[in-house]
Order: C-alpha cells, then structure tokens, then sequence
C-alpha cells in the first residue's frame, strides 16, 4: 500500500521542478534582454555613431535563442575589433575577425567590419570585396549610413 | 543498513570520468584567460626545467617582474607538478584535474563527517564539480584553489577531536596560499567563521576561533616563503579596483532581477561562460539541471530542518552575486581590512558550493525518507539513482565545454631562440613567445601592469625592433657585451673595461637585484626604469642575482613553522594538548551541521 506520505512529498518534489522550469523559462528571457542590452551599450560607447544601426541589423530575425546568442557573441567581438580599430591597431582587429569561425561569419555586420579593417590595412581589393558580401547578405540601410560615417 | 566499503572507490570515479568528458581534446586555447595562465605556466616551467632556478624572477612578462610573488604564479604549489611532469599545455589539463580530484575527495570527507550518508556525500561532492565548469571554460586557472576549502573544514573538524589535528589545517591553508588562493582563504576562512558563530555559545566561538587562528597564522607562516615576497609586491603595486569603489551596499532596483540573476547563475542552459549580467560579471552556466534545482527548492520548502545551511548557502550566494543581489554583501566584503582590493564576486563560487551540496544531501535525504518507508534496499538504490543521474547531465555538458573555443598552433620547439628576447608579442597569443624564449613587453596580466606602465613613462624596456633597442643587454658607452650565463635570476658577464662605464639590461629594474663585480658588492640603480650597474674600469667577472630579501626571510619563518608544525602534531605532545582541553563541548559544531537523521537513510555515518 502507497503511503500517504510518499504520494505527497513526492508531488511537493514534482510540483518545485515545475517551479523550477518555469522560473528559468522567464529567466532565460531576461538574461537575454540584458545581454543584448549590455552589448549595446558596449558598442555605443566605441562608436555611437554605428551603434542603433548595427543593433538593427543584430537584433533583427533573432526568433531562436540560439541565434540571438550568436548574435551576441559577434557583437562582442566587434567591440573587440572596434577598440583595436580606435586605437589604431587593425592588424590586431583582423586577427580577431580571421579568428571567428566561417559559420560566424554569415552575418553582414561581421563582413562590413571586416571590410573596414582590410580597407584600414590597405588590402583595398579584400575590403571591396568584403564590402560586396555585406551588401549581398543585407542590402538595406545600416550600410548606407554605415558608408556615409567613413 | 551496512554498505558495502568498495562503493566509496566506485564512486570516486566520478571525477575521473568527469576529467575525460572535460579534457577528451585538451589543446591550447585562444579564450579567456587560457592562454595567459599557460604562459605564466611556461614561464614557471621554464625557469625550473630548463635552467633549474625558483621562478623567482620572471623575465617573459611586462619586461620582467618578481615570479614566486606574483599571485598568478604557483610554483610551489604540489598542483603545479602536472605541468613539470607533461609540459604546459597537457599540464594544464593536469591541473584541472587534480584539482576536481581534491574538490570531490574533499568535499566527500566533509560530508560524511557530517554524518550524510554516501549518496548525499556524492552529491555534495558533484556540486563542486559542477562549478568548476565555469572555472574551466575562462582558463581561471587560480580559483581552481577553492577545491581545498572542503580540506580547510574537513582539518578543522578533525582538530576539534583530536588538536593534533592543528597542523593538518595549518598545512591546508600553506597549500591554498602556495596556490596564491587568497580568494578561497577568504571564502573559507569566512564558512568557517559563521559556522563558528551560527552554533551559538559564545564561550565555545572564542575557544573556537582561537584554535582556527593558531592554524591560520601558523598556515601563513608556513607558506611565508611565498607568502611575505607577495606582501612585497602588493606594497610595492597596491592594487585598484576602481569600478567597485562606489558600489552601494544596499540597492532595491536590484529585486527587479534578482531571481534572473540566481537562475543565470545556477541554471543557464550556456554552460560555463562569464558574461556581464544585470550589472556584475557573472560566471553563467553551473546549469545544475531542473532536477537537482528542484531538489535544492524542494529543500526550501522545509527551510526550518536546515537553517543553519540554508543561512551559509544565502550568505555565500549573495556574495557570488556582488551587484546583482539587492544587498551587496561584497561592497560590505571590500570594506574590511586589507580586502578593498578584491574584485571577482563569483571567485566565491566553489565555496558557496559547499553548503549547496549539504543542503542537496539533505533534500535527497528528506525525499528519499519520505517515499522509502524503512532502510531497505530500495531506498538506498532510489538515492544512488539520483546520485548517478545528476552525473550525466554533467558529463554531458562538460564534454562540450570546451568545444566552441578556438584552438592554436604551437611553433615547432626546434625554433626556440637562445639567448632571451624581449618582443612586442601578442597579449592575446603569449604562450607561443614563452615557448620560444621571447617575452612579451604589452603582456595581458593585471595585478601589477597598471602601475607599472605609470612607471614607464620614465624609461621602460624596448622591444626588439622597436626603436632604441640595443639588444637584452649592453653597455652605455662600449656597446655590446656578451654574458657567460643568461638566465632568469642570473647574469654573469665577462667585463675587460679600460673606462668605467654603465651595464644596462633591458628588464624592468626591482629591488631584490643584487650585484657583485670582482668578488665585490656594487650597486643596481634604476636608470631609464632599466635594470643597471655603474662597473668601474677593470678585468673581473659582474654578476646580477635577484635574491630578494623577503625570500630570504619567508623561507626562513616557513622552516621554523615546519618545525612548530611537527612538533605541534606530534604524538608525545597529546600531554600537553591535554593541559589546554578546551573546557566546553566543541563537537557541537559539527553537531549543528549535521545531516537530520532520516529513518530511512541513515548508516554508519562517518
């Protein structure tokens, strides 16, 4: 015979791991809010000038979480690559991009940085044609006024 | 229920299996701070294979600064031996290793000594694992140290039995210093502290902490010959952390994330990444998986049985979590003496895992009384099961921990230059120059480089290729001079002047450099931040030796604590220990931390 005791404490049991997951199902949202955020501010302090317009473009299409995380994660690599890149030192910013994985680089900010830095080494046919894969991947505004900041 | 005495020894596989999931593609990462912890391995390497001196000075960094002092360096630390016995890069995995391996033991022991059965121990002994995730993913190779801190309580207990049991705990603490572990002597010393004062006779916590003082004092004594040339670079390169000098203790805006923050901490799916959350750099990711987190919650819900441990858990959590907690027990942290200058909350972690893993016990414990009616079989397999379960998930995700960090090349050792170089380098690529014999000038490394790049404005080392680079050494007005011995702590040089002239060596210029020319003392100034030696006309032979006097004196007070040490342990003196007995009941420590007896999972206990 199942003793009273039993069924209840494990229910108690059951019902904190539903808690649980629903605690880090909100959670798991919040964090990314924050990271996202936190990026940004990042970015804007290197170069407030490129900061809404590249957040457009990051923070665009993120439907999956892992996605938005890749996101992220390229983000803060190029405020790594922009402080290098203001403190005049692109052959260590081109260290970096040529350090992300191929599958990283599908993304037209990634490229567009890229370009900036060949163009600042004067590896003037390899910023082109970076240049070309970041309007290819996405033709739409932050380029433009990305272009006119040059 | 009598459990048979191999179980311990399987179970002791865990962190061996552990280890293989972790490091099955040990390599040389280019993340975190691998690759500066490696180098500063190499470096230590180096100096003590292949010219067979103590790191005393360390050469490949910042253009030189004091090795053994350094916090960073762990020469004389027994974990250090992975990395002489395999090379650095294996040998860091080594480490880590033998670290999980003195964590789980550690934390284990203690749990028994408590009382909690071997399940509960096992799981307790997991949640240490489970943090040095985190720790393992960034390369922080020096909070790895925290794995002693269940060996600090563990010593601790045994001392309340048997006082002999002293200079056991006195070792424990020399052990985490040699490790520059000043974080976890802080985080355990504050454990054991509130456990001190949580059991509530007042009598008994100044019996108590006077017994825990001897071994402190006596520990640092021990460890004194790494311990006081520290002290000495500290007073020489007072660390600032200013961007937790304003943090404000109490902060109600930080409710609105608080809970965020507990589960970005505990049970982030992205396992093992520091990330800057809700305001503090946090190390996201223990991820203890839904199960073991209900177990945690479901232990709330029975908060009176374990008030004491829920109490150590909140503190030390509350801690790890620095600015995101709405009241900030590290601002209250940095404002005691002498520890203004720490500045990694979550460096807590392994500490905070302690009380964790006995309140899992319990929970499981607790759960496992209730469902099990007597001491049957059953109950005890129910408890394995969720022992083992919790090791899976584990293993699982630790197999990947490593997986997404880029991986490089090491040059063929064939290449190494000889003599030493100092370059420019790559901050984030050193290990490579290390291993060549080259230092790195811009050197990532930041307890000493702020203050010490102030100091080159007035001159500092050149790089090679840099302009106004005269070579490693030279001589102002003569120009180049060759040496007999180039090595880290010692220069020889063969000098035939007919004019008094000036040897400059490119490293940075510290007070324990000493040098005699022609049997005879002679000053080494600073000149242009430059190592220098103003050498009068002559023939004799000049040699530089950096023996810092703070060495000397530490490696004197360790060997007289060695002494006290055996002396205090020994059995002859179980007389005099008898004289001093402590007249109150100081078990009853570890009678307020142990496990609630459960009918049903209860055995032999310790």
């Amino acid at each position: 015979m199942i003793r009273r005791t039993a069924v209840s404490t494990t229910l108690i049991y059951v019902l904190c791991g539903v808690v649980v997951f629903l605690w880090r199902e909100r959670s798991l949202a919040a964090e990314y809010d924050d990271r996202l955020e936190h990026g940004q501010r990042l970015l804007s302090r290197a170069r407030p000038e490129l900061s809404r317009s590249i957040f457009r473009a990051l923070a665009r299409d993120f439907g999956s979480r892992d996605d938005l995380d890749r996101r992220i994660r390229a983000a803060q690599t190029l405020v790594e690559v922009t402080k290098h890149l203001n403190e005049r030192r692109p052959a260590e910013a081109l260290r970096i991009l040529e350090s992300i994985p191929e599958s990283e680089l599908s993304d037209a900010v990634t490229w567009w940085y890229l370009s900036q830095v060949h163009g600042l080494l004067g590896h003037l046919e390899l910023a082109a044609e970076a240049l070309r894969r970041a309007r290819e991947m996405d033709p739409t505004e932050p380029w433009a006024g990305a272009k006119e900041t040059r | 229920m009598k459990r048979p005495r191999w179980l311990p020894w399987l179970l002791g596989l865990a962190p061996l299996l552990w280890a293989v999931a972790v490091f099955h593609q040990h390599s040389y990462f280019q993340f975190g701070d691998w690759d500066q912890y490696q180098s500063f391995f190499e470096a230590q390497r180096r100096s003590l294979v292949v010219y067979g001196q103590i790191p005393w000075w360390n050469p490949y960094h910042l253009g030189g600064f004091p090795g053994v002092a350094h916090p960073q360096f762990n020469a004389f630390s027994p974990f250090f031996f992975p990395v002489l016995l395999l090379g650095t890069v294996a040998g860091t995995a080594g480490f880590f290793v033998l670290h999980a391996v003195t964590a789980f033991a550690g934390a284990y022991l203690l749990a028994r000594r408590l009382q909690h059965a071997q399940s509960g121990a096992f799981l307790a002994a997991l949640s240490m694992l489970f943090m040095l995730g985190p720790l393992i993913s960034g390369g922080v190779v020096n909070r790895a140290n925290a794995s002693l801190v269940p060996w600090l309580l563990w010593t601790f207990f045994r001392t309340l039995k048997d006082r002999r049991w002293v200079a056991g705990f006195a070792l424990v603490v020399a052990l985490i210093v040699l490790e520059g572990g000043f974080y976890a002597l802080v985080g355990g010393g504050l454990l054991l502290g509130l456990i001190v004062l949580l059991q509530g006779r007042w009598s008994c916590v100044v019996k108590l902490s006077a017994l825990a003082l001897l071994g402190l004092f006596l520990g640092l004594g021990l460890a004194a010959i790494r311990l006081v040339p520290t002290v000495e670079l500290y007073l020489e390169f007072p660390r600032r952390t200013p961007e937790l000098a304003d943090a404000a203790m109490l902060d109600p805006g930080a409710f609105r994330h608080f809970l965020d923050s507990i589960s970005a901490l505990l049970l982030s799916p992205v396992t093992g990444r520091r990330d800057v959350l809700f305001g503090e750099p946090l190390f996201v990711g223990v991820h203890l998986g839904v199960p073991l987190m209900a177990l945690l919650v479901f232990g709330a819900v029975c908060v009176r049985h374990d008030a004491v441990c829920w109490c150590l858990f909140g503190f030390f959590l509350l801690l790890v979590l620095g600015r995101t907690s709405p009241l900030n027990l590290w601002a209250l942290l940095r404002k005691l003496p002498g520890l203004w200058s720490l500045n990694l909350p979550m460096s807590m972690m392994m500490v905070m895992a302690i009380p964790l893993g006995w309140l899992l016990s319990n929970s499981l414990g607790r759960l496992v009384n209730a469902v099990f009616s007597d001491a049957g079989a059953a109950s005890v397999a129910a408890a394995m099961v969720v022992g083992l379960t919790s090791l899976a998930p584990l293993l699982y995700q630790h197999c990947r921990l490593l997986e997404s960090h880029p991986r490089a090349g090491l040059p063929e050792l064939a290449g190494i230059r000889t003599p030493f170089v100092t370059s420019l380098g790559n901050r984030s690529a050193m290990l490579p120059s290390v291993l060549q014999n080259r230092g790195v000038l811009f050197a990532y490394e930041e307890v000493i480089r702020e203050r010490l790049e102030s100091r080159w404005r007035e001159g500092r080392p050149a790089a090679e290729g840099e302009p106004g680079y005269r070579g490693e050494y030279f001589l102002e007005n003569t120009g180049s001079v060759n040496p007999r011995d180039f090595t880290p702590n010692h220069l020889v040089f063969d000098l035939d002047l007919d004019l008094a002239d000036v040897l400059m060596v490119n490293q940075n210029h510290a007070s324990g450099w000493k040098a005699r020319f022609a049997g005879r003392p002679i000053e080494v100034r600073n000149r242009r931040g430059l190592l220098s030696v103003a050498v009068p006309a002559g023939t004799g032979t000049l040699e530089l030796s950096y023996r810092p006097d703070s060495a000397t004196t530490g490696a004197w007070i360790s060997a007289a604590c060695v002494l006290a040490c055996l002396v205090l342990g020994s059995s002859r003196l179980k007389g005099l220990w008898g004289t001093l007995r402590l007249a109150a009941d100081l078990s009853s420590v570890e009678r307020m931390l142990a496990a609630a007896r459960y009918p049903a999972f209860t055995d032999e206990g310790r």
